[in-house]
């Protein structure tokens, strides 16, 4: 008797189910469709600019190695940068965007997490509302500033430190280290919101078997958000190796193939931009060189955000 | 939510590589100059004179249309001044007359190849494939000669051991084979040359190319040139004059004008024992004194009766104002060519 009905009742339920399925399909309003079809196409748009950048970046690096006094492995192991009289190693302008980058990193990096830190685990609700937004301003001033910032702020302090002479006026220390100022709030923010995302229920453990504030933070919280963190350094390397501004103004116009930072040395982006302000015929081998360094430095940041991906992925831990 | 935001990035990241690749990304000055103040406005075109008894006393009233140019960053500064004077003077298209400062190479590049723009600025006489190229878009440049630069060797003024060069020594401070200034004249330290120059699409590259590397090395001038350690290259004249003023072991060069502006933050030096000023310029002993020009065709300055009018204007006014600027008018003789070489092109 009891089964009978159970089983009416499971019949009844899925009966109206199906009729509530069909009344809500047939009755799609005309406009609903209208948004989809919008929203997939702003899908649809981010996408087909993307292979419409890759297949630019492409053919006209083609073109570049399609020269026959051009040939890939000179390109990638060369160390002198002067297209004009044929020289089209890639290498000054390679090591100087990697040393830009990674002084910008050694500075964002340890002072983005301290601070993340501090905002997650330390900071009362109300400092955090005041102090985020304010390091948030840092990401939303322009990069030319930055740029001039460099040169007229950071160079002048760096010349004066270490003297005149050993300091060049346009440097990649300079640019490096404004860069990585820049870069800060990525990272602080990136990071600070991995470690929000750790459930309480660990500090509470942690507590709970005697460990100090700073302990929880450093040996609890922070391996449990690495992921987030490693992810948060990737991107901001990313950003480091692709910008322009501040390198264009601050670290020099020509390629240099040196390891010190004291000295000027043009990045891949610094050279695009000064060779695309319009000084080169079209189609000669120095213009379409800016493809072959444009696509090489699209293929190193797709590279970082594969590696992130990849690596969050690996450090990732699932709490419930 | 992390996710999200390192899609967004990336696409930042991807949007930014592009942005650096796009030619039309990068700002280059444009003079979309302010209408002048009153006390620079000039009287000589007021339109004192009934119009038509001389064809260089133009009114800018009379014309409208857009005027684009483009070209040397030397000349920059000359067209600057002359767009401005020819605005104030009442030029009905105001906002529609462009200029931009992009090197003399790059000038010819938009005239000849691309075609355009109507007036292309050079500090150095036309190439015979920039005249083909001209050609083969039914183009035939005419040239106007409008003044005379003095390119200026610069040092840092704390640089108190050289004061002048012979041409020998100056293509060796720019050769690959000095790495030290003491490599050129023993009595000068043993620093490291820190090489401000121009960049390779600039007419004041190729006069130095020309008339000082090549000169003294030969064919191997420009490898040697190019070459060579501790070398910046900026289109933008500023940077080497910040360059070259910070750098007490720096050399560097570029026109006149930008040393006039920045006289006090700079020493000059005298090549072959001449100071570069109006006499040396004007007389051509000064070794490195170059003519400036602007170069139009016939049919563009029959087709849009304003740009036939703004060379007109150009040709009457430049001698008066181009020492302001910072450089030296060209003589009688040469203005005059010019305004002759005006007269053919009409219909």
């Amino acid at each position: 008797m009891e089964n009978t009905s159970r089983i009416t009742t499971r019949r009844m339920q899925s009966v109206w189910k199906k009729n509530v399925s069909d009344n809500l399909q047939k009755k799609t309003r005309p406009t609903e469709a209208i948004i989809q079809a919008f929203l997939f196409f702003c899908g649809v748009v981010s996408v087909l600019t993307t292979i419409g950048i890759v297949f630019e970046l492409g053919k006209e690096a083609w073109l570049f190695f399609g020269n026959p006094d051009i040939s890939v492995i000179e390109f990638l192991t060369g160390t002198e940068w002067q297209p004009k009289i044929g020289n089209f190693g890639v290498l000054p302008l390679l090591s100087s965007t990697l040393i830009t980058s990674l002084i910008a990193m050694v500075v964002a990096l340890p002072i983005g997490i301290a601070t993340a830190i501090f905002l997650s685990e330390y900071a009362t609700p109300k400092t955090r509302t005041i102090l985020k937004p304010i390091l948030e301003i840092l990401a939303g001033v322009p990069t030319v500033v930055y740029g001039y910032f460099a040169l007229t702020f950071m160079t002048p302090l760096l010349r004066s430190l270490f003297g005149n002479n050993t300091v060049d006026v346009y440097n990649m220390a300079s640019a490096g280290l404004v860069m990585g100022i820049m870069i800060l709030p990525l990272i602080s923010s990136m990071s600070e919101d991995a470690l929000s995302a750790v459930p309480r229920s660990l500090r509470e453990a942690a507590y709970a078997l005697g460990a100090t504030k700073l302990e929880t933070a450093v040996q609890i919280v922070f391996p449990a958000a690495l992921s987030g963190i490693i992810a948060a350094f990737i991107i901001g390397i990313s950003r480091a190796v692709g910008e322009t501004m501040i390198v264009a103004v601050a670290a020099g116009s020509g390629p240099n193939f040196t390891f010190n930072p004291f000295e000027a040395a043009e990045t891949m982006t610094g050279y695009i931009a000064r060779i695309s302000g319009g000084d080169l015929s079209y189609n000669t081998p120095d213009y379409n060189s800016i493809f072959a360094i444009g696509l090489l430095l699209f293929l190193v940041t797709l590279g970082l955000n594969f590696l992130s991906r990849a690596v969050s992925g690996r450090f990732r831990e699932v709490y419930e | 939510m992390r996710r999200i935001l390192s899609v967004v990035l990336f696409v930042t990241v991807l949007s930014l590589v592009v942005a650096a690749c796009s030619p039309t990304a990068t700002a280059t000055p444009t003079a979309e100059a302010a209408p002048t103040p009153a006390a620079q406005q000039p009287a000589p075109t007021e339109a004192v004179e009934p119009v038509g008894s001389d064809p260089f006393d133009v009114n800018p009233a009379d014309f409208s249309g857009d005027i684009v140019m483009a070209g040397s960053s030397t000349v920059y500064p000359v067209s600057e001044k002359i767009v401005e004077l020819f605005k104030a003077d009442g030029y009905e298209g105001q906002g529609s007359l462009k200029l931009d400062s992009i090197g003399s190479g790059a000038g010819f590049e938009r005239f000849c190849k691309t075609g355009e723009i109507d007036i292309s600025n050079a500090s150095r006489a036309i190439k015979d494939s920039e005249v083909e190229a001209c050609a083969a878009i039914n183009r035939t440049p005419i040239e106007f000669r409008v003044g005379t630069d003095a390119l200026a060797i610069v040092v840092n003024p704390s640089n108190t051991f050289a004061t002048h060069v012979t041409l020998e020594e100056l293509a060796k401070l720019f050769s690959a084979d000095a790495q030290q200034w003491s490599d050129v004249n023993p009595a000068w330290p043993a620093e490291d040359i820190h090489r401000y120059v121009p960049g390779t699409d600039s007419g004041t590259y190729d006069f130095f190319i020309e008339f000082v590397m090549a000169e003294v090395l030969g064919d191997t001038g420009e490898e040697s040139f190019l070459g060579a350690a501790n070398l910046q290259a900026s289109e933008d004249d500023n940077v080497l004059v910040q360059g070259v003023e910070g750098d007490p072991f720096a050399i560097g060069f570029f026109g006149f004008a930008y040393y006039q502006e920045n006289a006090e933050r700079l020493s000059i030096l005298s090549v072959e024992g001449i100071t570069p000023d109006f006499d040396s310029a004007e007389a051509g002993t000064y070794p490195l004194a170059r003519p400036l020009y602007i170069y139009s065709d016939a049919t563009i300055m029959q087709e849009k009766p304003q740009v036939a009018a703004f060379i007109a204007y150009y040709l009457g006014n430049v001698s008066d104002i181009i020492s302001e600027v910072g450089y030296f008018p060209a003589s009688a003789e040469a203005i005059d060519a010019a305004k002759q070489a005006w007269l053919e092109a009409q219909p």
